[in-house]
């Protein structure tokens, strides 16, 4: 969540706040709809289900690694699930040509 | 993205239904209090936005006709949700210290029966989902702890001194 504002501040110009902005995140994602439901909102939902399922456990995973490391056998399968399936080496690729302060630190 | 519409409805019964299929086949009981209470959240404002009375509003009536405190639909659903944990699991505070006292197990159970009443509401008794469920109770679940058969005269069983 935090490198995601970090990238946001360095496109758009300013950090927005944490509540806020983890709230677009799961609303992007198709949290908000899973598991909420207001009195005016419409009956339908537009979802891709396979990419923001991928999406949500991507960016959950992320977190996770941060705090338990990715040894455990789940987190590796994850991964090379994602590495072999959305073109890993392509990604990679893609990545070095990031500016540094966009990076993870 | 391929976006596609789906009901609210669906969203509920797909979550409700892999909650079952998990709390049955000995899955992890965190997962099911979440896709549970999740499924939840989504029938009992489907329950309420046609009209009828949802699970929450339910008990709070019985309640209130004993002499109860007379609460808020949302205030007495709040209180269901935090004995049966399910808001402690999908959220964490800034001054939680990261550990949470519970009985899985059981928790797991009521958050799929509190769902599966606005469910029944919603979609009757018939659906392969709660057949199934309702099977799984009567073969697995001590009948003198738990009213197996739905029989509105049940009373729990308690031992004599």
């Amino acid at each position: 969540m935090d490198y995601a504002r970090r990238v946001h501040r360095e496109l758009v110009g300013y950090t927005p706040k944490r509540k806020s902005y983890s709230h677009h995140i799961d609303k992007k994602l198709g949290v908000i709809a899973l598991k909420h439901l207001s009195k005016d909102d419409p009956d339908t939902v537009e979802l891709d289900l396979e990419k923001q399922a991928y999406d949500a456990l991507s960016q959950a995973i992320s977190d996770y690694i941060s705090l338990n490391g990715q040894d455990e056998p789940f987190v590796k399968a994850f991964l090379s699930w994602a590495w072999k399936n959305t073109d890993g080496p392509a990604l990679m690729e893609k990545f070095k040509t990031v500016p540094d302060k966009m990076k993870p630190k | 993205m391929t976006l596609k519409p789906y009901s609210r409805f669906e969203l509920a019964e797909n979550q409700l239904e892999a909650a079952i299929g998990l709390f049955v086949s000995g899955g992890d009981r965190f997962s099911v209090i979440s896709l549970a209470g999740a499924a939840d959240v989504i029938l009992s404002r489907l329950v309420i936005n046609r009209g009828q009375e949802n699970f929450t509003e339910l008990p709070l009536k019985r309640e209130l006709e004993c002499g109860g405190a007379d609460e808020t639909r949302e205030a007495h659903g709040k209180g269901l949700n935090d004995t049966l944990f399910i808001n402690q699991i999908k959220h964490m505070d800034d001054n939680d210290d990261g550990f949470i006292d519970m009985e899985p197990e059981e928790c797991a159970l009521g958050a799929i029966l509190k769902a599966l009443v606005n469910y029944v509401i919603l979609a009757g008794q018939q659906k392969n989902i709660v057949l199934a469920f309702k099977a799984w109770v009567r073969l697995n679940l001590d009948p003198k702890k738990y009213n197996v058969n739905c029989d509105p005269n049940w009373k729990p069983h308690v031992e004599e001194a």
